[in-house]
């Protein structure tokens, strides 16, 4: 549990608009340590979907370093990126992105084929998955046109985890959800981190924020603060309140 | 002497004086009635009884008396009352039938001896009112010292402390029924008069710089058009040289001619140093320099560095880390433009570049170091004052205005940096920048 898989070290990136730069990130400082539940906080505009763009080498840091298992992937080329984030990443956002011309099936096993030719091992293993996430031999192949909000947002979680990334990045992925589906959608990523895998999750939710074990709050693209939740079971009642309490602190 | 300490000492005298007339009073003996004046009176009483007169009371001489005979009842009770009453008792004495004297009693005569005290009482009590109400007396002229002289006094001291620390603003209060009135009237004149030469004064100094400023700023555009026309007579003489035939004298005195505009272009260069110098020292006196901070990826400290690279004597010996710094880029780099400046007009040898990031204090530091003769021990913690320039003859021929280091401390500390100068197998500069 202790060994860390991504690092980053004074990350900042800047957009720059004509003359005018503007700093989202600011010399972040962050580790990862394997199978760690980490939420990102913080207001609209504070830098958390940038930050998570940067750590999952979907978007290059302006300076800084990151470092995934000891290689600094901040160097990689764009080409070197994409195959970086096809063998160990995973990634869930709010809107769901299924093709809709694909069963589910196929949505997810696209995803695995870009790793590996074995394509019977990997119809296995979306089955398995599929299967773990709550959803029936029926719906295989059903296109995503006639799945509900919930079961589509699992889907694409079982894409994300076709490949058995080390990290899944989320970004809100509970935002367009209704409740039922979204603790549907959370039990599924809580089942998941508790299999192992590294969570990395942007939310605006602190019924989505207490399932992590850590909680970075972002501010004007600086960590002003972090909680570490993983000395409290996750049905600790005292879970809710001491987020509750920190998000208060924050100006939440 | 304090007039408290005054105060006491004039109440000590007074309460002795007093204590010492009461206790006169007390321990003086007042006898009102004359002894002569008595004797008569008994004589006068016992003549009287002898003819026969046997009266036992009435008054001679203005004196009432009493006689307790002998022979009375109550001659020891009389006689005890008497005593009691302080009353003078005589022997009252009669020849006797057979010749011989005789005690008949005693004449008593009346003057009453509480009067004596009563009188002792009212001259205590006269006294003590005299005494009590010259103390107050006294107590109320010391009260009206203070007030209307001392304490002016202290004001006029407070007033003469401000106006040597420089507060000029400070008004004398002023009371025209007080006998201070006119004197503290002519102070405040004083120090108006003071305030107004100051701030002339000050006014005069402005005008001073601004006009340094102005000129500095305007002998600039002459210096670039020197130096255009030396670069523009370098080129024309260069061809016309070309095309004349090597050795006659016209191509020796074109040669010559080039030497000499070279020679004009670096001075001009020297003079523009100069100058800018000279104009950002009058603008950082007249705080009209601007210094504006903001966050800035590390990476233009690298650019800055290869701007002024212009020997190819610049070595960078570690990577610079990554990160965004606060600093003004404009004013950095012109920190670093003095710093290798220096560099190059007094060590000219190569000059090395070490990067420091220290992430807890937040601060990434610049050392840059050459491998000159560095700086005189003595004279190195001066470097970076104001038209501060090292004594050695090297420097003193080397033409410097002694602004460069004092305006790249300048320029650091407007910008929450630091800058350290020190001899290590040359001179060093250590720039400290604050990480973001």
């Amino acid at each position: 549990m202790s060994n860390t898989i991504l690092k980053a070290e004074m990350l900042s990136k800047t957009y720059s608009n004509g003359s005018i730069m503007q700093h989202v990130l600011k010399n972040l400082n962050i580790e990862i340590k394997a199978g760690d539940f980490t939420v990102i906080m913080g207001s609209s505009g504070s830098g958390k979907s940038t930050l998570l763009y940067a750590l999952s080498g979907m978007d290059k840091p302006t300076l800084g370093t990151i470092d995934f298992k000891g290689e600094a992937i901040s160097n990689y080329s764009n080409d070197q990126l994409a195959v970086f984030r096809r063998k160990h990443c995973g990634f869930v956002f709010q809107q769901i992105y299924l093709n809709d011309t694909m069963t589910v099936l196929d949505n997810i096993m696209i995803s695995g084929l870009l790793v590996s030719r074995d394509k019977k091992a990997i119809a296995n293993r979306a089955k398995e998955l599929l299967q773990q996430v709550g959803l029936s031999d029926a719906s295989y192949h059903k296109y995503p046109s006639q799945l509900s909000g919930g079961e589509a947002q699992r889907v694409a979680i079982v894409r994300a985890l076709i490949n058995a990334p080390e990290i899944v990045f989320a970004d809100e992925p509970t935002g367009a959800l209704n409740s039922t589906n979204a603790v549907n959608v959370l039990d599924v990523m809580t089942e998941v981190n508790a299999s192992g895998q590294s969570i990395i999750m942007v939310t605006h939710d602190i019924k989505t924020a207490r399932r992590a074990n850590r909680i970075l709050y972002l501010k004007d693209g600086v960590i002003i603060d972090e909680l570490n939740l993983g000395a409290y079971r996750k049905d600790d009642p005292d879970r809710h309140k001491i987020l509750r309490e920190f998000l208060e602190s924050m100006g939440w | 002497m304090k007039i408290r300490n005054m105060v006491i000492l004039f109440t000590v005298i007074m309460m002795a004086g007093y204590l010492a007339a009461i206790t006169t009073i007390n321990a003086s003996q007042i006898n009102r009635v004359d002894v002569t004046e008595i004797n008569q009176v008994a004589k006068t009483i016992e003549q009287d009884w002898q003819a026969g007169d046997t009266k036992k009371s009435g008054a001679n001489r203005g004196l009432p008396y009493q006689i307790a005979l002998v022979t009375d009842e109550n001659y020891q009770a009389l006689l005890y009352d008497g005593i009691k009453n302080r009353q003078t008792i005589i022997d009252l004495t009669g020849t006797a039938a057979d010749g011989q004297e005789k005690l008949l009693g005693k004449i008593i005569i009346l003057t009453d001896g509480s009067e004596e005290a009563t009188m002792k009482r009212n001259l205590t009590v006269m006294i003590t009112l005299t005494f009590g109400l010259v103390l107050i007396m006294v107590y109320l002229l010391f009260g009206l010292v203070h007030t209307s002289i001392l304490r002016p006094f202290g004001v006029l001291k407070e007033f003469a402390r401000k106006i040597a620390d420089g507060d000029l603003e400070f008004r004398l209060p002023m009371d025209r029924g007080n006998y201070f009135g006119a004197f503290t009237e002519s102070f405040d004149l004083m120090r108006e008069e003071l305030r107004k030469a100051r701030q002339g004064e000050y006014q005069a100094n402005i005008s001073k710089k601004e006009l340094v400023a102005e000129l500095s700023h305007d002998i600039k555009t002459p210096v670039a058009t020197i130096k255009a026309i030396c670069e523009l007579l370098e080129i024309k003489l260069a061809t016309v040289q070309a095309e004349d035939l090597p050795g006659s004298t016209a191509a020796t005195t074109i040669t010559e001619s080039i030497a000499k505009i070279a020679v004009i272009d670096a001075k001009a260069d020297i003079i523009d140093a100069l100058i800018s110098n000279l104009f950002h020292a009058t603008l950082e006196e007249l705080e009209m320099l601007k210094v504006n901070v903001s966050e800035q990826p590390s990476t233009v400290i690298i650019q800055m560095f290869k701007e002024m690279d212009n020997f190819g004597k610049i070595r960078f010996k570690n990577d610079l880390a990554e990160c965004l710094v606060f600093c003004d880029p404009l004013r950095l780099g012109q920190v670093i433009d003095n710093i290798i400046s220096n560099s190059y007009k007094y060590a000219d040898t190569d000059i090395d570049i070490w990067f420091g990031l220290d992430k807890t204090d937040k601060n990434l530091t610049i050392k840059i170091k050459d491998y000159g003769a560095g700086v005189d021990p003595d004279e190195c913690p001066l470097v970076c004052e104001k038209f501060f320039r090292g004594s050695g003859e090297s420097i003193q021929n080397t033409p410097g205005s002694g602004l460069g280091l004092y305006l790249a401390r300048q320029f650091m500390v407007a910008m929450g940096g630091s800058i350290r100068c020190y001899n290590e197998g040359g001179f060093t500069v250590e720039l400290g920048i604050k990480v973001v």
